[in-house]
C-alpha cells in the first residue's frame, strides 16, 4: 500500500509518532474541503487561506484529542468551524471588510457572472446581520448539505437548537428570495 | 415549486464560491506556522529550577494545610510526658535486701524495669 492509499487513521497515528510526512499527506488530502467550507462561510477571501492554515496548525497540535470515533475530516471540520465562528465574532466586534459586487464578479466565471455576483451580494446582505453561529448553520445545512444531526455534531449545538435556528433562517431567506419567485 | 426555487437559489449562492486549488505556498505556510508555534512552545517552557519553584508554589496551600493540621494535632494531643524512672537509690529503702540481677542491670544501663521494680518494692 502506497502512502497515498493509506487511511487517515493510520496517517494520524504516524503523525502522532513524529512522522511529519504523514501530516503533509493529510493536509494535501483534506485542504480542499476545508478551504471550500471556509470560503462558503467567509465573505472576505483573504481570510480563507489564513483560516485554513490555522485549522491545520491547530489540528497538528491537537491531534492528541482526536479519538478515531469519527472520520478525521469530520474532526478537522469541527476545528475549522470553531475557528471560523471565533474569527467572525472578533470581526463583528471590530468591523470586518465588506465585499463589493465587482470583487465578487471578478472571481466568478461565465456569461452571467454579474448577475450571479448580484445574487451572491443579496445573500451576503442576509448573512451579514446573522450571528456567527446562525451563519455556520446555514452554510452547513445548505452549502455543505449536512443533516440536522450532523450539523449539531459539528457545531456542538443540540439538535433542537439547530432545528430552531434553521427554521428562523428559512423564514428569513424565504422573505429575501421568495419575493422574486412569487 | 416556489420553495424549491428559493432554496435552490440559496444553495447556488452558497456553493458558488470558487476556490482555487491550494498553492505550494499554502502548505509551506502551514509548516512555517507549525515551526513558529513549536519554537514559541519551547521558549515558553520554564527551566528545571523555575519548574520546581512553580510546583512548590502551587503546592504551598497543601503544605500550609498539612502544617496547620500538625499544629492542631500537637495542640490537642500533646506528646506524653517522658515516663518517670525510679531513683537509682531506690533499693536504699530496704538496705538489707540484696540487689537482684534486674536491679544491677538497671543501674548499668539505666533501663527501667517496672515489673521488677514493683515486685521488689
Amino acid at each position: 500500500m502506497t502512502d497515498s492509499d493509506c487511511p487517515d487513521d493510520e496517517l494520524v497515528e504516524r503523525t502522532r509518532g513524529g512522522d511529519d510526512q504523514a501530516f503533509e499527506l493529510l493536509m494535501r488530502r483534506h485542504a480542499e474541503p476545508i478551504r471550500r467550507l471556509i470560503a462558503r462561510y467567509c465573505r472576505n477571501r483573504s481570510m480563507v487561506d489564513d483560516l485554513a492554515q490555522e485549522t491545520f496548525v491547530k489540528a497538528y497540535f491537537r491531534l492528541g484529542s482526536f479519538r478515531n470515533e469519527s472520520p478525521f475530516i469530520y474532526w478537522l471540520k469541527q476545528v475549522a468551524i470553531r475557528l471560523c465562528i471565533d474569527e467572525m465574532r472578533r470581526r463583528k466586534v471590530r468591523g470586518g471588510e465588506e465585499e463589493t459586487i465587482d470583487s465578487v464578479a471578478e472571481r466568478m466565471s461565465g456569461p452571467d457572472q454579474r448577475e450571479r455576483a448580484e445574487s451572491r451580494m443579496a445573500l451576503n446582505k442576509v448573512l451579514g446581520p446573522l450571528s456567527p453561529v446562525d451563519r455556520m448553520v446555514l452554510v452547513l445545512l445548505y452549502g455543505e448539505g449536512y443533516g440536522v444531526g450532523e450539523v449539531a455534531g459539528l457545531t456542538g449545538l443540540s439538535g433542537a437548537n439547530v432545528k430552531v435556528r434553521a427554521f428562523r433562517l428559512r423564514r428569513r431567506l424565504r422573505a429575501l428570495y421568495g419575493g422574486e419567485f412569487s | 415549486m416556489k420553495n424549491d426555487n428559493w432554496l435552490d437559489r440559496v444553495r447556488g449562492d452558497l456553493t458558488h464560491a470558487p476556490v482555487e486549488p491550494a498553492s505550494e505556498e499554502f502548505y509551506r505556510g502551514i509548516w512555517s506556522l507549525i515551526r513558529r508555534e513549536n519554537a514559541a512552545i519551547l521558549m515558553s517552557r520554564p527551566g528545571p529550577l523555575a519548574a520546581l519553584g512553580t510546583a512548590c508554589w502551587r503546592m504551598a496551600p497543601v503544605f500550609a494545610s498539612l502544617l496547620l493540621l500538625a499544629a492542631l494535632y500537637g495542640w490537642f494531643y500533646p506528646p506524653a510526658a517522658p515516663r518517670r524512672t525510679p531513683p537509682v537509690e531506690w533499693y536504699a529503702l530496704d538496705p538489707d535486701r540484696d540487689p537482684t540481677e534486674a536491679d544491677l542491670l538497671y543501674e548499668t544501663i539505666g533501663a527501667p524495669f517496672d515489673a521488677e521494680f514493683e515486685v521488689t518494692q
